[in-house]
């Protein structure tokens, strides 16, 4: 007894210093595997989208593939913009939303900017109150108000119209672009304002190039939001478009996988494509994004 | 002067402006959510099959409620979702917390990890849907051939095909989702937390856990409030991945609620019934959201 109590007297540190040199190692392998499970659903989508049909196809499955090849890239690529063609489709609809995120982040910018600055500013009635009205319409389900939206866009024929949808995207980001660009231009001295008033500046003249220049990661960060918003809508994309004139990218992608038969590499390829836009966002504006997300949580 | 005469002639008080530049932004918001959010109301009490042409609204009262109330379908495909948050309050958030607490740590490549984790939450819910349903394909799915490899089983499964395990795989892949969000939330709350509360704990001695259940946890509360509204709204929408996945099959084990009303106002075009399910929806989740509040500030003042 007595002599192995002194023996672990005598190990302990020993067992401290592995513990030391361990941890790390431990934190590395863990973070390791936790990046693996993120990535990996991923990555094996863009595998299948390269690998040869037969190799897919084989059983047991070969994760690498011997001969990759992109094929299917280049058909999409190729591919002329007309219904006929899955590839075609696609591509029109990859152009629609495009064009609506686009158009989508313009006006989200300029017109919640322009209200945020009110709210910031110009002492507004009922302030913090319809800030909090507003933030409140976010909670709101899709689905709560889409029947009598369907209603409303076929009474003034504006169903399967790409403009519809920008009206109601920007309407659903509205309220996050004027909550976070009104804190935005709060962090930004008054003096700044009034002095490039008092040099002859007007109020809006002031806001444009003043304020607006010095809230730059702001509008980056809202800008990231109303985008990715609108690239990914689904559910009112389904309702709201019916034909090619309008229908977006989520819209054909789920009809294509609706159909999902055997040609799964195409179908992969179309998938990664869906996924080049969000990703390079995710990358490139990695700290506006991480900034736009967290703003208000911890804030307050 | 009148107002519009004022905005000709630039002669306007300051919150006059203020009123001018909100205009655009709140009429468009106004007609894209307040107006619907208003005839919805007026839908619910009537009968409004758009399937029988020439029919007009016809007032029936609260029928559509009544209905909601006395059906098991509603309740069912409720439940499903309410399941749905379950698992990601339940696990999820407590997931997420431990990976943020991970990435918090010094390793080589943390940027790296950290970026990756941002990946799958940027990304679209029908491609998630694709990207799942082609994991869990039958005959060539990555799923069962990692899992055949590893000699965890020895024949392929229908992952999608029996009804118990479709709604915990379609789960599954919300989860994989919705995680990302969590671990990237607690990372900035944990960065807001000052090291010296750490290194002092140290100094009297405090274990891990106790670190963690008396500094940390208390200190990213706040976050922890926000995320439970968020997530409970936001898990009660769920709708892109089951659209994808499994279209509410099979044998409409994984209809959610969202899913459930768009099918009764789309499919079987029964507007008013449909109204009154997502009315009575919007309610529960208000309530649910009212009680969060009451139960954490409780916590916090504490």
């Amino acid at each position: 007894m007595g002599t192995s109590r002194m023996d672990l007297t005598m190990l302990e540190p020993r067992l401290r210093r592995a513990q030391k040199l361990l941890r790390p190692v431990v934190i590395y392998v863990v973070a390791m595997a936790v990046m693996a499970l993120f990535l990996a659903p991923i990555a094996w989508l863009f595998i299948s989208s390269i690998t040869p049909l037969t190799q897919l196809l084989t059983v047991p499955l070969k994760w690498i593939p011997e001969r990759p090849s992109f094929e299917y890239y280049s058909q999409i690529i190729t591919a002329a913009p007309s219904a006929r063609t899955t590839a075609g489709n696609f591509k029109i609809a990859v152009g629609n939303s495009l064009l609506i995120g686009g158009s989508v982040t313009t006006v989200c910018l300029v017109l919640g900017s322009l209200a945020a600055y009110a709210f910031a500013r110009l002492d507004m009635p009922f302030g913090d109150k319809l800030i909090f009205l507003l933030l409140f319409t976010q909670m709101i389900p899709g689905i709560a108000i889409i029947i009598p939206l369907y209603m409303l866009a076929s009474k003034l024929g504006m169903l399967d119209r790409r403009i519809t949808l920008v009206i109601i995207y920007c309407s659903f980001s509205m309220p996050f672009v004027i909550w976070m660009m009104r804190g935005y231009f709060q962090t930004i001295p008054r003096e700044l304002e009034d002095s490039a008033m008092i040099d002859g500046c007007s109020r809006v003249g002031a806001l444009f190039r003043v304020v607006l220049p010095l809230s730059r990661p702001g509008l980056f960060a809202t800008g990231i939001f109303a985008f990715l918003a609108a690239w990914n809508e689904f559910m009112l994309a389904l309702i709201m478009t019916q034909s090619l004139a309008s229908k977006t990218m989520p819209v054909a992608l789920a009809e294509f996988i609706g159909r999902f038969r055997v040609d799964y590499g195409l179908m992969c390829t179309v998938g990664v494509i869906a996924c080049i836009p969000p990703i390079l966002i995710a990358l490139v504006f990695q700290r506006h994004l991480i900034e736009g997300l967290t703003a208000g949580a911890v804030k307050a | 002067m009148g107002f519009l005469k004022r905005v000709r002639t630039g002669h306007l008080t300051k919150r006059q402006f203020g009123i001018l530049l909100c205009l655009p932004a709140f009429l468009m918001i106004l007609a894209v959510v307040g107006y619907p959010l208003g005839y919805s109301i007026y839908i619910t009490f009537h009968r409004m099959n758009v399937a029988r042409a020439g029919m007009g609204p016809q007032f029936i009262g609260l029928q559509n409620y009544a209905r909601v109330f006395q059906r098991a379908d509603f309740w069912r495909a409720f439940l499903r979702s309410a399941l749905f948050v379950v698992y990601d309050l339940c696990v999820g958030m407590p997931l997420g917390m431990a990976i943020a607490i991970l990435l918090n740590q010094h390793f080589r490549l943390r940027g790296v990890a950290r970026a990756t984790i941002l990946l799958p939450y940027v990304l679209s819910g029908t491609v998630l849907g694709l990207i799942w349903k082609w994991i869990y394909h039958p005959n060539h799915g990555a799923l069962n051939a990692l899992l055949q490899q590893v000699g965890l089983i020895s024949e392929y499964v229908a992952w999608l095909a029996e009804p118990r395990r479709a709604l915990q795989m379609v789960i599954m892949a919300n989860l994989w989702q919705g995680t990302p969000w969590v671990i990237i939330m607690y990372l900035a709350g944990l960065q807001t937390i000052p090291l010296e509360l750490y290194d002092s704990a140290r100094v009297d001695g405090a274990s891990a856990w106790q670190t963690l259940f008396k500094i940390t946890l208390p200190l990213v509360a706040p976050i922890t409030l926000a995320m439970l509204v968020l997530k409970t709204v936001w898990t009660f929408q769920v709708f892109d991945i089951v659209y994808v996945l499994t279209a509410g099959g099979p044998a409409s084990a994984t209809q959610v609620v969202s899913y459930y009303i768009y099918d009764t106002s789309f499919r079987q075009l029964n507007f008013g019934y449909a109204a009154a399910m997502s009315y009575v929806l919007l309610g529960i989740v208000l309530i649910l959201v009212i009680i969060y509040y009451r139960l954490i500030r409780r916590e916090v003042e504490y």
